[in-house]
């Protein structure tokens, strides 16, 4: 394609002085084509909105239902526009044309690969590679041969020791690959495609793929440019968006829909089990965020001093009068107050050792390198393996950690603490591991940040007599603002969405004991996939989400005002 | 801190600093010890009073505990 998109001005100028009825030469006739083949695309898209509406015993589930009907109807204008657009000669018609082809084309390839059950094949295929794994190692050697000859070649073309090289490599290749053939007996896959050329079905998603993509190129060409006046710069859009497009389309089928469908679900009563889903506004979000004051006489009192459907979330004495704090949704009320604890705790200890540990680590002294490495290892170790680990640590009974304990005394022998089991330090292992683990990895991103800090600075404050701790305090520090503002929010974000160490961590009972390790992403995966509550669920998501973007916004914006205030001394 | 300073000062500054850093890689490295080491071990050993890396354990009462899973 990359031969036939480059137009510039001049060529517009050209297609300006072309009359109008260019129409009846050669490319005049493919755009009556394209101009058909978009009516052709309009017409079953009201196919497919009617057969997405149909009623009875084959009516679509509601989603479904309304997702194709939207789908069409959007094939149907766009089709229309293109139609339309061709036979105007309009400008805009190349890029609406373009994109809709383009689209069709993956579409209906993949509906092929599918027909075509390439995906399945995928499988087979790595099955018959295993079955014939020595003849392919034998073919990758042959043709390592002819690469080396040809290597050999460009400096001597007429030397024959290499060329003899080359043929024996082709050679070698060669019978290798028919004992590939062989050993890997592709039959099965030939006869599947076989059958599969036999099903009207496939043949039609074959020829729409084809005829998908001789649109496309039609539209692309030079000459489609020329003829529709597109200047350089709608060129070199163009361009720019099919490069990105791999990467836009998996982006927005793959991140932004799930995250827009989240939105939507949320404003649902979306129970998994009921094929039924009502829309509830915001009911969902107002459930979540429900909290009662209510003044009492007496200290811990229960829900009676509470409005209806409240329940107790904690009992307060403030200047000698009774305060009950109550939630619709207590669990998430509690979990929203352990994360806070943990961030608290956590983010502080994931990021200062690595600051002072990066200081010494950037120093000359030897042996350094060993010492980054074994920082940096918690930092490419699995999760749930090690969050297993941390738990036979911290086991009350066979753990290390009080085993240690006693060594040293801390504790009496036998009567260790029961780290996961206690409401008052379980959330305080799970602040330890979440240290142990972010520290490496902070500490290689500050040592990133060193390495910007200009020499001169520390030799200049050595001249000047300031000791290690005024260098770190007024240099080092300062220096690499930008990069524990990095570090800080980064850190941050996966203290707030913390799941994976709780869920192993406090087996059985994920966010127990007591609700002392209850998180918020643990409370949506609960209400999402063990109550059943998809809407509800995706409502905490969104919450969670607001929470975290609204403490990253705080962190820009204040060292946006440090930056422009002349930072922190 | 490109600049090195001399001296016995120096010297027992640079002693506690490799000190410091051994501690803490120390703190690093052994939850990978502990894995290596009860993935040595038979079942049985996992779940032992005395938390020991290789040594033939007293096994814990009742000795059906015998994995670090299950005793979780």
């Amino acid at each position: 394609m990359s031969d036939t998109i480059t137009t510039d001005t001049a060529d517009s100028a050209d297609a300006e002085a072309e009359p109008r009825n260019a129409l009846g030469t050669g490319l005049g006739r493919q755009l009556k084509l394209l101009s058909l083949w978009h009516l052709v695309g309009a017409a079953v898209s009201v196919v497919g909105i009617l057969l997405a509406r149909r009623g009875g015993d084959i009516e679509l589930p509601w989603m479904p239902r309304y997702a194709l009907q939207g789908f069409f109807s959007f094939a149907f204008v766009a089709h229309m526009a293109s139609a339309y657009g061709i036979g105007a000669r309009a400008r805009w018609v190349r890029p609406l044309s373009l994109a809709v082809n383009y689209l069709l084309t993956l579409v209906a390839a993949a509906a092929t690969l599918h027909l075509f059950n390439a995906f399945r094949a995928l499988g087979d295929l790595g099955e018959g590679l295993y079955k014939a794994f020595i003849p392919f190692g034998v073919i990758c050697v042959g043709l390592l041969w002819v690469l080396l000859s040809g290597q050999m070649l460009t400096n001597r073309p007429t030397a024959v020791g290499p060329q003899r090289l080359r043929t024996a490599g082709w050679s070698v290749a060669g019978l290798a690959s028919v004992w590939f053939v062989l050993k890997a007996d592709p039959s099965g896959l030939i006869l599947s495609i076989g059958d599969s050329l036999t099903r009207p079905l496939a043949l039609g998603a074959i020829a729409l793929t084809v005829g998908a993509a001789l649109a496309t190129r039609l539209m692309w060409s030079r000459a489609a440019a020329k003829h529709f006046g597109s200047t350089r710069a709608t060129d070199e859009a163009l361009s720019g968006l099919a490069f990105l497009s791999p990467n836009l389309l998996g982006f927005l089928i793959f991140f932004a829909f799930p995250l827009l469908f989240s939105l939507w679900v949320s404003f649902f009563d979306w129970d998994t089990t009921n094929t039924t889903r009502d829309f509830i506004g915001l009911e969902n979000y107002i459930r979540a965020l429900s909290i009662d004051f209510a003044h009492s006489s007496q200290s811990n009192s229960g829900t009676e001093v509470l409005k209806g459907g409240y329940q107790v979330l904690a009992n307060l004495d403030w200047f000698g009068q009774h305060w009950v704090i109550g939630a619709r949704d207590v669990e998430f009320w509690l979990s929203l107050k352990n994360i806070m604890v943990f961030l608290l705790l956590a983010v502080p200890l994931a990021v200062l050792p690595a600051l002072v540990l990066s200081s010494v680590l950037a120093s000359k002294l030897p042996g350094m390198k060993i010492f980054r490495t074994i920082y940096f290892i918690p930092s490419v170790a699995g999760v749930i393996g090690v969050a297993i680990v941390w738990g036979q640590m911290f086991d009350a009974t066979i753990g290390w950690i009080n085993y240690l304990l006693d060594l040293l005394g801390v504790s009496e022998a036998g009567q260790g603490q029961g780290w996961l089991t206690q409401p008052d330090t379980a959330l305080l292992a799970m602040v330890i591991v979440f240290a142990w683990m972010s520290f490496g990895f902070n500490t290689v991103l500050y040592l990133a940040g060193h390495q910007a800090i200009p020499k001169e600075l520390y030799e200049a404050a050595e001249i000047d007599g300031a000791n290690t701790w005024q260098i770190f305090r007024r240099i080092t520090v300062p220096q690499l603002r930008n990069t524990t503002f990095y570090v800080v929010i980064t850190t941050s974000i996966l203290a707030l969405q913390l799941f994976d160490i709780v869920w192993i961590l406090a087996r059985p009972i994920a966010g127990g004991p007591n609700f002392a390790t209850q998180t918020p992403v643990l409370t949506l995966y609960q209400e999402a996939f063990t109550n059943n509550r998809q809407g509800y669920a995706s409502s905490l998501a969104w919450v969670l989400f607001i929470i975290i973007f609204s403490f990253t916004s705080f962190q820009f914006r204040r060292q946006r005002d440090e930056a422009t205030s002349g930072g922190v001394s | 801190m490109s600049v090195r300073r001399k001296g016995p000062r120096a010297t027992i500054v640079r002693v506690f600093t490799y000190l410091s850093l051994v501690s803490v890689a120390v703190v690093v490295i052994f939850p990978f010890v502990v894995a290596f080491a009860t993935s040595q071990k038979p079942p049985t050993w996992s779940c032992s009073v005395e938390p020991l890396f290789l040594k033939n354990p007293k096994p814990l009462t009742p000795p059906s505990c015998c994995s670090p899973m299950t005793s979780m």
